[in-house]
């Protein structure tokens, strides 16, 4: 067999994943980032361990894929660069990749697209107050704060009441979002229950439409959420929340569903469970490959069992073709390098 | 390299057929009397264009097509010794004739088994989703004019029973026009695609309401079938399975233990992996991308024909090993045995390597300290801390 290449674009957990299983095949691959560091959003997720014990999030599959990464190789990476043009002939592309001024042409016989996605962006949803009000926090941002913070320190004072707002930007038609994210309603969870394990007093309400309870392990952590009485779960989903600065409170308006009526309720601590969107890269992608993408701005495969796309060398891998878990990811991901191997 | 294959569902045909494609020997047991599993009795799949029998019989031919894999039914695996790169099975096929056959790597896909929780209501025929899919595919259904489904019973729903309510719904309401309503705790439509078919749903009438905790005792419901989502078990054998090959479980009895590294297909043991809905729960697209990269697994393990063996595996010093067999009774991975040692004269503990994965729990627990992890001896560990 002739001597193949591959070039993967997106350093996450997808790119970073299929990228390994192909070059542990001997394809040498190219594997372009964005950014100035791989890993993605997986490195800002924190370990969700509740009492020590393992909630399988999945956040920490990261790190042995980085070390391997890094020395393996096979696999050519860079950093800070973008993709400028792109040509095919025949069965090949040829691919300019832009680090600041300078151009590397690369050849490649297929194309692995893991661009990921964007995590919502709250400000767009003005009236749960996210950037006004300084209790409102998204769930990555609670993410990150654990991660490098430890669960303490959150506010200056211990927080009493908890919410969380499921379907931030999810499940919304108002903003042409008609999909489930999949995994808000996994780490809502999680991150709730770490929250009652660092504050045993606190209250935790939930305010949802539907729990996305997918998954056998999930609906372990469910069962478990709704034996401890200190978590509530409230089928609504506020429709707005306001500053009480006295009381350094935040305040949200609700309808009750059970008895029809209006209610409001004061929190100490409001966290947005923000979905994921179709990268912001993925118009520029799509302009420069020539792939479909379907309603929302996600790739579309070919079709609803393959990773292949209309462009004929171009596959897909991860959370670019529709919301996915650290762990359905990854499968994902291991797919997408048997159909690459198969094509080669 | 043979690989053997428990289960003749789709997740197993579909790590045959890869494995079989990249020139490995494969063994397919199936202990019902033909291939196809679960799918043979649904009528219809979400997401797929063809019927799910098609689907499979597609897979079948081509599996058959591949003349390095053999296809036992009505067969069983009744024991297993060896490990990664050596197993050596024994297999009760038809008959009850015995045969035995070597392989370097198991892929384990048993699939599930469903219950149907026991309830009662005298005023119409409760149904499962087993049922349904044959009735749709039968002429009974054509007199329907009001069913109901009813979700989450005792506990939530698993993802295949969700979608299949999902996309049974709308069914019924687009080709019988006949009234349906759905009763559930949660929607859930949190995969590729499911919301839209949930919203087509409601678009074309089908009702959904939002129910929190049915007591069925005194429910009235006036309609021609109640459909009630079956549980989802282990499947049958997953125990037996379990005691044969020793590959762990997670607390309800689906194969795959907690451990998040394990991910996606790997078990407790070098060269066992998963495939399908034996370990997760989800989709037949999943289920197909799960089973080609469970395959994918042991085709990386097997296709150099050599094993790389860990640098930190653990070592017996045999002169010192009393046999008390601590060691063997503790190693989760099935990696140690006894065996004569011709260095010491006597019989002692053996690790064997390639199965080892160096977790150090033998050497924390050995009474006399004969067993050392390499890399992590005493004495460097010692010298390190002063």
């Amino acid at each position: 067999m002739k001597h193949k290449n591959v070039l993967v674009v997106g350093a996450g957990i997808a790119g970073i994943t299929t990228a390994l299983e192909i070059a542990d095949r001997g394809i040498t691959v190219h594997l372009v980032e964005r950014d100035s560091s791989i890993g993605g959003h997986v490195k800002r997720f924190c370990c969700k361990a509740v009492d020590d014990v393992c909630t399988k999030c999945g956040a920490c599959l990261l790190k042995d894929r980085i070390d391997r990464i890094k020395i393996h190789p096979n696999i050519k990476i860079y950093l800070s660069s973008n993709i400028s043009d792109i040509s095919k002939s025949k069965d090949k592309f040829f691919v300019q990749i832009k680090h600041s001024n300078k151009i590397n042409p690369v050849e490649a016989d297929a194309i692995i697209i893991a661009t990921g996605f964007t995590p919502f962006d709250a400000t767009s949803k003005g009236r749960f107050g996210y950037g006004r009000i300084p209790y409102v926090f998204t769930g990555l941002d609670i993410e990150e704060h654990f991660k490098e913070k430890g669960k303490f320190n959150l506010l200056d004072e211990i927080p009493k009441r908890v919410a969380f707002i499921q379907c931030v930007g999810s499940r919304d038609e108002h903003l042409n979002k008609g999909y489930c994210s999949r995994v808000c309603c996994r780490y809502a969870l999680r991150l709730a229950m770490m929250i009652r394990e660092a504050f045993p007093e606190v209250k935790v309400d939930i305010f949802y439409m539907d729990i996305q309870s997918s998954g056998k392990e999930f609906n372990m952590l469910y069962d478990q959420c709704k034996d401890d009485s200190k978590i509530e779960f409230i089928k609504s989903i506020p429709t707005k929340a306001q500053e009480i600065p006295e009381t350094k409170s935040v305040r949200v308006l609700y309808e009750d569903m059970t008895e029809t009526k209006l209610v409001e309720k004061d929190y100490d601590l409001l966290v947005l469970s923000i979905g994921i969107m179709p990268s912001k890269d993925n118009q520029i992608i799509e302009s420069l490959f020539g792939i479909n993408t379907d309603e929302f701005g996600f790739f579309e495969p070919v079709d609803n069992f393959s990773t292949r796309t209309n462009v004929q060398g171009v596959f897909l891998s991860g959370v670019c073709e529709g919301p996915k878990s650290i762990s359905e990811t990854i499968r994902h991901a291991e797919k997408t390098a048997v159909d690459v191997m198969e094509y080669l | 390299m043979s690989i053997l294959i428990l289960g003749g569902g789709i997740a197993g045909i579909n790590s045959a057929v890869y494995l079989g494609e990249q020139g490995h020997k494969v063994t397919l047991i199936e202990k019902e009397k033909e291939l196809g599993g679960k799918l043979n009795n649904l009528f219809s799949v979400y997401g797929l264009d063809v019927s799910p029998k098609d689907f499979v019989s597609q897979q079948i031919s081509k599996l058959k097509k591949l003349s390095n894999i053999t296809v036992f039914t009505s067969a069983e695996l009744v024991e297993t010794k060896g490990h990664v790169g050596t197993f050596n099975s024994k297999l009760k096929t038809q008959n009850s004739k015995l045969v035995e056959i070597k392989h370097g790597a198991i892929i384990i896909a048993t699939g599930i088994d469903v219950s149907t929780p026991k309830m009662s209501c005298n005023s119409q025929e409760i149904i499962n989703h087993t049922r349904l899919e044959k009735g749709i595919a039968g002429s009974k259904i054509r007199r329907l004019s009001k069913v109901v489904f009813l979700c989450d019973l005792d506990k939530e729903d698993s993802q295949i029973i969700a979608l299949s309510t999902l996309k049974n719904a709308l069914l019924l309401r687009e080709k019988l026009r006949c009234e349906v309503s759905v009763l559930s705790r949660n929607i859930k439509v949190a995969g590729r695609k499911f919301e839209k078919l949930y919203t087509t749903a409601r678009e074309k009438g089908v009702v959904f309401s939002a129910v929190e905790g049915v007591d069925i005792g005194g429910l009235q419901l006036i309609c021609d079938w109640l459909i009630i989502g079956e549980s989802i078990l282990p499947s049958h054998g997953t125990e037996d399975l379990f005691l044969i090959l020793g590959v762990e479980r997670d607390k309800q009895g689906f194969f795959q233990h907690n451990n998040v590294h394990f991910m996606p297909n790997l078990s407790n043991r070098k060269g066992i992996f998963f495939a399908g809905a034996c370990h997760i729960d989800a989709g037949l697209n999943d289920i197909l991308d799960d089973s080609l990269t469970a395959a994918y697994a042991a085709h990386n393990l097997l296709a150099k024909n050599t094993i790389e063996i860990d640098e930190k595996t653990a070592k017996v010093d045999e002169e010192k090993c009393a046999l008390c067999l601590t060691c063997i009774r503790s190693c989760p991975h099935k990696a140690i045995d006894i065996e004569f040692s011709r260095e010491a004269g006597k019989k002692a503990a053996r690790i064997i390597e390639e199965a080892c994965f160096g977790c150090g729990i033998c050497a924390s627990l050995c009474p006399a300290s004969a067993i050392q992890l390499r890399e992590y001896e005493d004495e460097k560990i010692l010298k390190l801390i002063g």
